[in-house]
């Protein structure tokens, strides 16, 4: 750890290590602190000095993609999201569960699905967004009462919750029909209570960071030219 | 009470110190162990300020010493927080 620590002294602007380098290492040599609390200090104290009087670009850019993030969200669309799970009995494999996928998952099949929910299906880009939007979840053993099965999840992303329900559901019952006869339905699709994206929180953090790192980086270049 | 520069100037205050004298006086009299960059951050914002000077040619252990400014500026501080301190006392008291 203490190696780290010469290491974090040289992330010092080099003017600053040229005055006062020599004493931190002294520092360091008669405190012998050289722990985790030592080299996070280190960095902190590095990243202050680096940045220096340019903090306020660094908190700029951070307030600035904060802003945009948070415009973003507003104009994304909500996404619902409607999830069912289906046991399948302990002989069913994956590749017949991929088998029942591949035959509703085609497209005259996501064609028709989106027939009978009144989407347009005539745009073939369209027939592939919808496909998307359904997920088929990998084989997992479940325990039910009456024994242990293999279950998967059915689930259909949708711009209004009563579409996902019903695309979910529609689905399926489809899966079922090309499945062995003893699946069944272990939880049917509901109504989803609320959008599942876009997610405030992490487009206000991916924001905050975005910002962050190019005010940073902003910061460094106008401290260079200076230099 | 945990600003490292008033910390810095507190030690100071006793008489000439290097970094690692700084650093086991603060820890003594205040509790507050202050890490190698946060003390060599006070201590550069404090020579910035003219607050506190280098005095000598100590080399890697170079003492520091209160400027006469840097000695205004703690009495000035001292004094609010003491204000602070007997308000809150008084209050506490009188609850």
């Amino acid at each position: 750890m203490k190696w780290l620590c010469g290491l974090a002294i040289r992330l010092y602007p080099r003017p600053w290590r040229e005055r006062y380098g020599g004493e931190l290492e002294a520092l360091l040599e008669d405190s012998q602190a050289s722990g985790i609390s030592a080299l996070f200090d280190l960095g902190k104290g590095a990243l202050s000095m680096t940045l220096g009087e340019k903090k306020f670009v660094v908190l700029a850019f951070a307030t600035a993609g904060v802003v945009c993030a948070a415009s973003a969200w507003s104009a994304m669309p909500n996404v619902y999201r409607s999830m069912g799970t289906v046991a399948v009995p302990k002989s069913t494999t994956t590749p017949m569960i991929n088998d029942a996928a591949g035959i509703v998952l085609s497209i005259p099949a996501v064609r028709d699905l989106m027939a009978a929910h009144g989407l347009d299906a005539a745009d073939p880009a369209k027939i592939e967004y919808v496909r998307r939007r359904i997920l088929i979840s990998k084989r997992d053993a479940a325990s039910t009462p009456s024994g242990d099965y293999f279950s998967f999840a059915v689930s259909f992303d949708a711009a209004d919750p009563k579409t996902a329900r019903a695309v979910a559901q529609d689905v399926m019952d489809r899966m079922l029909r090309n499945l062995p006869k003893e699946a069944a339905t272990l939880d049917s699709p509901q109504i989803p209570g609320g959008p599942c994206s876009p997610s405030l929180p992490r487009i206000l953090l991916t924001g905050l960071v975005g910002g962050v790192m190019v005010g940073s980086l902003v910061a460094l270049a106008r401290r260079r030219r200076v230099a | 009470m945990s600003d490292p520069t008033l910390l810095v100037l507190a030690s100071l205050a006793e008489g000439d110190k290097h970094g690692y004298a700084m650093m086991v006086d603060i820890e003594e009299f205040s509790g507050h162990k202050l890490g190698p960059g946060t003390l060599y951050g006070a201590i550069t914002r404090l020579e910035e300020r003219g607050w506190i000077r280098p005095i000598g040619t100590g080399g890697r252990r170079q003492p520091y010493r209160l400027s006469a400014e840097g000695r205004r500026h703690l009495e000035s501080v001292l004094a609010e927080l003491d204000q602070v301190v007997k308000t809150g006392l008084r209050r506490l008291k009188n609850a």
